[in-house]
């Protein structure tokens, strides 16, 4: 016995029932399900479809498809880290790394304002701001696009939103890292605590630009890199 | 002893009572437990070795998938050795996140198939763990059977 299209929709839909959210991973563990559903089928030719399903689904052990899906989280994960340092390195290059040098010039010397925490604190707020109204936008935006289409891409989500959250959470615990406790510390502080704190802030800059602008901009190439199926659906 | 053990372990099921009679012999249930978990431990020998596995295949297969992996690998040991689902989808995408691997997708009959092959960086660590495994399968030679040692 084959299996139909209509049992490759069950097998879909039996994917998602148990925790699979994203298509790329459904995809793969449909073909595998299917491949084995016709294995069994041939030594068990008189089996119901989901009796062999409910077979061939035990193999994958108490936890089910749980393993498969954290692993796939952390490979995307670590691509997406791997693309972010791959845009960074173009900061310590010429031409850009003037501009980096620049920054990191510009908000050393600030810190001899009287003013400068404010500055300091500034930035941070606007950067998490703008993090947490692209954040907003782009779940609204894979929503919808989900509606549409009813499928989920992982990478996907992870450029829109794990990815610009976690670097929210981030800046959260450098804020505190940087800025000294009072506003006037500033002008108190030693050369080295003076260079990380300049260092850290143009960091900031750099990486909120790849996460917010350079990542999402391309998205649509990345996600067809990620995924080769992405033109069949 | 142990082969006929772990082979009956195979056909037979655990009813509700602590024993269970198996040809004939009653078995206690914690000598059930004992030799499924003898047999866990055969599976965790080859666990560690499951990537070096995988790319081995790759290497004299070209592009191969999952399931076909699954296959293969039982096919190949005839039997002794079956890679579970729940560990060959995370060790390939592992792989894959280290560079490994490249993948490949293609629609084959009514679904769409993902294909994993090797990347010039999994060439070259494939050279790398299969060397890795003769040295260690040496070291375990000496260790456990000292008198055939081959130096």
């Amino acid at each position: 016995m084959k299996i139909t299209q209509n049992h490759i929709k069950e097998l879909y839909k039996f994917t998602r029932k148990h925790y699979v959210e994203y298509y790329d991973v459904q995809t793969e563990l449909v073909d595998h399900l299917a491949n084995d559903i016709e294995q069994i089928w041939e030594e068990h030719p008189n089996l119901s479809f989901e009796d062999a399903r409910d077979k061939s689904f035990k193999k994958f052990g108490i936890f089910g498809f749980m393993d498969v899906v954290q692993a796939k989280e952390r490979q995307m994960t670590k691509k997406y880290l791997k693309t972010i340092l791959k845009f960074a390195k173009e900061w310590f290059q010429l031409p850009k790394i003037v501009l980096t040098i620049s920054l990191l010039f510009g908000f050393y010397q600030l810190q001899k304002l009287t003013s400068a925490y404010y500055v300091y604190a500034a930035v941070f707020g606007v950067v998490i701001l703008l993090e947490i109204i692209v954040l907003i936008r782009n779940s609204r935006k894979l929503k919808k696009n989900y509606k549409e289409t009813g499928k989920k891409w992982m990478f996907q989500k992870i450029i829109s939103i794990n990815g610009i959250g976690n670097s929210a959470l981030i800046l959260f615990y450098l804020y505190d890292f940087i800025l000294p406790d009072s506003t006037k510390d500033f002008l108190l502080m030693g050369d080295f605590r003076k260079a990380l704190s300049a260092i850290l802030i143009t960091f900031l800059v750099i990486f909120g630009y790849i996460t917010l602008v350079v990542i999402p901009k391309k998205a649509e190439q990345l996600l067809q890199e990620t995924y080769p199926e992405y033109k069949f659906v | 002893m142990y082969q006929e053990h772990t082979k009956l372990l195979d056909t037979i099921s655990i009813k509700k009572s602590k024993s269970l009679e198996v040809t004939g012999k009653q078995l206690h249930i914690s000598t059930i437990k004992r030799l499924h978990i003898n047999k866990m431990g055969n599976q965790k020998l080859y666990k560690g070795s499951l990537q070096t596995i995988i790319l081995k295949l790759l290497e004299t297969n070209d592009k191969m998938y999952g399931y076909e992996i699954t296959q293969k690998v039982k096919e190949l040991t005839k039997g002794e050795l079956k890679i579970t689902e729940g560990a060959l989808y995370p060790a390939l995408h592992k792989l894959e996140a280290d560079g490994l691997l490249d993948v490949e997708v293609a629609k084959v009959g009514n679904r769409l198939r993902k294909y994993y092959k090797l990347t010039e960086n999994g060439t070259k660590e494939t050279a790398n763990k299969l060397e890795e495994m003769q040295e260690f399968l040496k070291t375990m030679q000496h260790l456990v059977n000292p008198k055939f040692s081959l130096e």
